[in-house]
This record gives C-alpha cells, sequence and structure tokens, in this order.
C-alpha cells in the first residue's frame, strides 16, 4: 500500500492541454474515483500515474518518492483496462502469472498467488481457458485477477466495467467494493459512470477539460456542489437549472423566473454575502422537488405547473412538468397517475436548493 | 415469387461456378502445363499443335535432372532462401515494430519509412552492376553470403512495410498491459507482440521465401558456379543451339514443391495473416 500526490502536474499533446495543473493527494489505502465526460483529462491522469505517459510539467509521489523516471514495472502498479487487455495467446493462469515472472518469481510462488487470486475470485475453474473462452463478466475477473496477483501498492482500473450489460455492471460494482474492502489497498479508479463513483468511492474527484472541478466525499460532492457542471454531472436525472432574478426583501432573498415567483426564501445559513448581484442560477435536485395533483395548490408554497410526461420505472417516478415554459423533472417515489397537459403543482424543499453564479458557474453560499 | 427467387438464385450460383472455374483454369492452367510437359515423351513438349495430354507419361527429365550436380544446385537454393528468408522475416519484423512503437516526430519516421520505400522502387537491373562491383570487392562473389545479403536488402523494405501494420493492428491496451506488468521492449516484443502477430510473420515468411527462391537475375550475376540456385541452372537448358523443353519443365515442377511444403506448413497461419485486422477477436 502507498500514499500518491501528483504536484502541479500539466500534460500537453502538442498545443492540447489535456491535465492542467493537478494537485492531488491520494493517502494510503483509499478508493478514489477520477470522473468526467470524455477527454476531461481522467485517464491521462491515470496513464501518468500508471508511467504509460510523462507528465510535461509537476512532479509525481508513489510512497513519498518521486516517481516521474521510474518506468512503469517498477512503479509497484498494477492496472486494469477498459479492454481487459488480457493476453489472447495465454491461457488464464499464465496471464494472470505472467507479471510475476518477468519479475522472475519462482514458479512455485507464481502457482501459490496465482491460485489464491483465482479462489478469492472465483475463477479457479477457468486458469486452463483462453481469453476467447470467456465471456465479459469471467474476462473482467480475470483482468482483475492479474492485478492482484501482482500484490501491488496501488491498484488502478482503468473504466473496468463500462463492456459489461447493465446488469452485470451492477453486480461487479458491488463485488469490486467488497473486494477492495477486504484487500484494502489504495486505488485509483477512473470511469465516466457518475453511479460507480458515488458508490465505490472513499473521495471522488470531479475533472473537466483537464482541470479538476472538486474533490470530496461522495455525497458532499452531491449535497454542496462546488459549482454547475458538477451539480449537473453528479446525479441522475441531473438536477434541475433555472435562471433566476434575486429578490431582497430586508433580510430575505426571494426568487423570481419570468411568469413565476417561487414560493420561498432562501435559507438563513446561506452565505447572503456571495449573492453580490441580481441574478442567480437556481439547482434543484429531482428528488427535493414533490409534485401533485392541481387541487392541492393553494397553501402558498406550491407552484403551478404542467405535466409533460411521467415515467414510471417501478420504484421511482421521474415526472417532467413545464413550469411557465421551464422544463424541471421530479423524481417521487409515491404513485403518481397523469397524463400530458394535465394541471399540476410542485413544491420545492427550500433547505435543499443550490445557487450558482450565472457568470462564473460557482456556488454561491 | 417464391419460384422466382428461387430460379434467380440457383442461376446466380451456376454464374458463380462458371466464374470461379474460369479463374480456375486460369490459374492452374501454366502449373498443369508444366507438369504435363515434364512427363511428355521426347520432342513431344515442342509439337505443333501441341498435345495437352500426353501421349504417355515418362520419367526421362526427371531422371535426367536428378543428377548430382543439380542436387548441389539444389541444396544452394534451399540455403540461400531459407537463410534470407529467416534473416529478412526477424529483421524486418524487429525494424517494423521498433519503427511502429518508438517515439520519433512524426516527419523523421514518413522520411525513413519513404527512404525504406525507395529501394524497392529501382528495378533491380538499375543497382545490378553497384552490386555486383561491391560483393566482388568484399571478396564475396560466387558465394551464399553475397545472394543472402542481396535478397535480405530487397526483401526488408516489404517485410518493414508489411509487418508495421500488423504491428499498427494490435491493440495497444495488451501492449500497456506488458509494459505495466514490467516487460521490457524486448521482452514486449518476444513474449507479447510476436505470438500474436505470427498470422503475419507466416505471410512475409512465404512472401521472402518465393522471393529468395525464385530470384534470377542477381543469382546469374553474383555466382558462377559454387553458389549458383536452380533458376539460373535452368536457364541453361536454353541456349542458341537448342531448347530443352522436358528437362526445363521437370526443374521447374521441381521447384514448386519446398514453396509449397512451405506454404501447406504456414497455411493455416496464411489465411489468418490475410485477413487480420478485418476482423477483430
Amino acid at each position: 500500500m502507498a500514499d500518491i500526490r501528483f504536484e502541479n502536474v500539466t500534460k500537453r499533446f502538442g498545443p492540447v492541454v489535456a491535465l492542467k495543473d493537478l494537485n492531488l493527494q491520494i493517502p494510503d489505502g483509499e478508493f478514489v474515483t477520477l470522473v468526467g465526460p470524455s477527454g476531461c483529462g481522467k485517464s491521462t491522469t491515470l496513464n501518468i500515474l500508471a508511467g504509460l505517459e510523462d507528465a510535461s510539467e509537476g512532479l509525481v509521489y508513489i510512497d513519498g518518492k518521486v516517481v516521474n523516471d521510474v518506468p512503469s514495472g517498477k512503479r509497484d502498479i498494477a492496472m486494469v483496462f477498459q479492454s481487459y487487455a488480457l493476453y489472447p495467446h495465454m491461457n488464464v493462469r499464465d496471464n494472470m502469472g505472467f507479471g510475476l515472472k518477468v519479475r522472475g518469481m519462482k514458479k512455485d510462488e507464481i502457482d501459490r498467488r496465482v491460485g489464491e487470486a483465482a479462489q478469492v475470485l472465483g475463477i479457479e475453474v477457468l486458469l486452463n481457458r483462453r481469453p476467447r473462452e470467456l465471456s465479459g463478466g469471467q474476462r473482467q475477473r480475470v483482468a482483475l485477477g492479474r492485478a492482484i496477483t501482482r500484490d501491488p501498492k496501488v491498484f488502478l482500473l482503468d473504466e473496468p466495467l463500462s463492456n459489461l450489460d447493465a446488469k452485470l455492471r451492477t453486480q461487479m460494482r458491488a463485488d469490486l467494493k467488497l473486494l477492495f474492502n477486504r484487500l484494502g489497498g489504495t486505488v485509483v479508479y477512473v470511469t465516466h459512470d457518475q453511479a460507480e463513483a458515488m458508490t465505490l468511492s472513499d473521495r471522488v474527484v470531479v475533472m473537466k477539460d483537464g482541470v479538476v472541478q472538486q474533490v470530496g466525499a461522495p455525497l458532499k460532492l452531491y449535497d454542496q456542489p462546488a459549482n454547475i457542471f458538477v451539480a449537473g454531472f453528479l446525479g441522475s436525472p441531473t438536477m434541475n437549472f433555472v435562471n433566476c432574478e434575486l429578490e431582497r426583501q430586508g433580510d430575505q432573498v426571494g426568487l423570481r423566473t419570468e411568469g413565476v415567483r417561487w414560493p420561498f426564501t432562501l435559507p438563513p445559513n446561506m452565505n447572503q454575502d456571495t449573492l453580490t448581484g441580481n441574478r442567480a442560477v437556481l439547482g434543484v435536485r429531482p428528488e427535493d422537488i414533490t409534485v401533485a395533483p392541481a387541487g392541492q395548490l393553494g397553501d402558498g408554497s406550491s407552484v403551478p405547473c404542467a405535466v409533460e410526461v411521467v415515467e414510471h420505472m417501478g420504484s421511482v417516478n421521474i415526472i417532467y412538468v413545464s413550469v411557465a415554459g421551464t422544463r424541471l423533472i421530479a423524481t417521487m417515489e409515491t404513485a403518481f397517475e397523469a397524463r400530458t397537459g394535465d394541471a399540476a403543482c410542485i413544491t420545492i424543499n427550500p433547505d435543499k436548493v443550490h445557487l450558482f453564479s450565472p457568470d462564473t458557474g460557482k456556488r454561491l453560499d | 415469387m417464391t419460384t422466382n427467387y428461387r430460379l434467380q438464385k440457383q442461376i446466380s450460383t451456376v454464374l458463380l461456378y462458371i466464374v470461379i472455374a474460369v479463374v480456375l483454369v486460369i490459374i492452374a492452367f501454366p502449373v498443369y502445363w508444366l507438369i504435363s510437359t515434364s512427363l511428355k515423351p521426347g520432342i513431344e513438349s515442342a509439337t505443333n499443335p501441341p498435345t495437352y495430354i500426353p501421349s504417355r507419361l515418362v520419367f526421362e527429365n526427371y531422371v535426367a535432372v536428378l543428377k548430382s550436380e543439380n542436387i548441389k544446385f539444389l541444396r544452394n537454393s534451399l540455403i540461400v532462401a531459407l537463410a534470407s528468408t529467416v534473416l529478412t522475416t526477424v529483421m524486418g519484423a524487429m525494424a517494423a515494430y521498433a519503427l511502429s512503437k518508438t517515439y520519433i516526430a512524426f516527419w523523421i519516421r514518413r522520411g525513413l519509412m519513404l527512404w525504406i520505400l525507395v529501394t524497392r522502387i529501382f528495378p533491380p537491373i538499375t543497382t545490378a552492376i553497384p552490386y555486383y562491383v561491391i560483393i566482388k570487392n568484399l571478396g564475396l562473389a560466387d558465394t551464399y553470403a553475397a545472394l543472402i545479403i542481396t535478397y535480405v536488402s530487397y526483401g526488408l523494405p516489404f517485410v518493414i512495410w508489411l509487418m508495421l501494420g500488423f504491428f499498427q493492428d494490435l491493440p495497444p491496451d495488451i501492449e500497456k498491459a506488458a509494459i505495466v506488468d514490467g516487460c521490457s521492449m524486448w521482452q514486449r516484443f518476444r513474449q507479447v507482440v510476436l505470438p500474436l502477430t505470427l498470422p503475419g510473420l507466416a505471410v512475409t515468411a512465404i512472401f521472402a521465401f518465393i522471393y529468395s527462391w525464385n530470384e534470377f537475375l542477381y543469382a546469374s550475376i553474383l555466382t558462377s558456379f559454387t553458389a549458383k540456385t536452380l533458376p539460373v541452372v535452368i536457364s541453361t537448358f536454353i541456349s542458341d543451339q537448342y531448347l530443352r523443353w522436358g528437362e526445363m519443365s521437370a526443374m521447374g515442377s521441381m521447384m514448386i514443391i519446398p514453396v509449397m511444403i512451405f506454404a501447406l506448413a504456414t497455411q493455416k497461419y496464411l489465411v489468418r495473416g490475410l485477413t487480420f485486422g478485418a476482423v477483430k477477436g
């Protein structure tokens, strides 16, 4: 196990800056997920840590030592690739033991370690098969097994579940969590799937355009996103954003959108010093909006709306409504029946609203 | 409707077989003609109109060419062809791998690749005299080394260009996995890349073998007796006084055999090699 540190790391590909001034510390034994859309620099970060790419600037530390000039094979890391990257001409046993064989380990010891890893992953019966004879899930396990066999200081996982079907992905997600809880190594996990980031990690690093947007525990990022990008990236369905004007009445601040005066004031604990302008972007998560039939309108906390679509997902209903021309998405566990065009009303939980600067996108509080 | 469709399908199947048959005849006829000529008695091989089927089968031409001197030339051909095939394939594969995987500025790589190809653009005759002078000055005239060096230098560009495609088709993640597993470039090449590009190697090896085996021009210029190869020997059946079709055909027929054995031995890889990259997996 080892801690990892990126110090002012920048990576350029010609004129393109893939990673800009990354500063990140990952303590020993932590499971950190780098998440972001394609081209955000997450895989570049992982490749630099793996030694597959050189940093253009800055220093990378593993276990307190600068590793910029240490070859990949000597960094004591193991990597699981999105494509699994199993050696097609070797059977599972040889695939898993190859890294140890290259390091000159004795055959008995290799066999012992491969056997142990295979047992942990439940793939003992596959040891004599070739990769082409395995299903996607089995290949995934073998790729994990190859990493575990090495017993490295750091595990690097590059979108390891993205080639699996949805059902298997969910199952493997849980298995991965159990596995690394048990192994207890430092893990850097790259994904574009926010659900994987939220469920697996001790901490999540959200990236965009080569720049870290926010680092923190999954729920902290979910509850207190640093900017509109993080707010919109985490959570499914995504957070609703509405451009608003601020209305100040004494100590209280209200919000108005064209045609709607939102029936709540901002929570008093919100740092109103940051609300310097007259405009803000209101962010509300779908689960913080309650939709009710129009008849329940009138207690002063609701806003009238028209139902656009109701999607029944089984355990949850996703309801698309239009409030004075602005579309909002709500999710509710309770049953809600309505047809397109039906009048309804929505209530927003004022303690759960987020405000962002319309100019910088940063959180205002 | 269904009958029409069935009829159309039957017609197109028949047409397909006709086309296949025509192509097969075009490809196989010269081989048939060579073998049948070698088995024709006496002057039957030179009659006009020709006889398509020998009146009787005789092996006198084979007996004539299988004299001890020619066995030596057969051995020469085998040594030269096998040595140059092994050297060309091994060196070409290593050069191609280095070119495809080492970081070289784009324009330098491009320049190198073009330079390598340029040596194939000259008609071989244009460099025949310089080759002869160099080989003679090196004291290598009429040696195996003279032919092997020449064939390797002519074969390398082809092998490099062909193998480059195979190496570039390899999924990059497999090599990255080998790097993370601690392999040096040589270990990667030997233990991971080479086994995965065997089909490509088989294709290049067979082309290199055929080239060296059949090459006539340089063999006739650079050798006189000791290192003479079969294509040069065959040419001696033609002179201003005679044209010995039967013996020439018998030797030609026998010359096909090693290439056929080599092709059959590598056929499994050859088929995969020619379709490599078309379908991943």
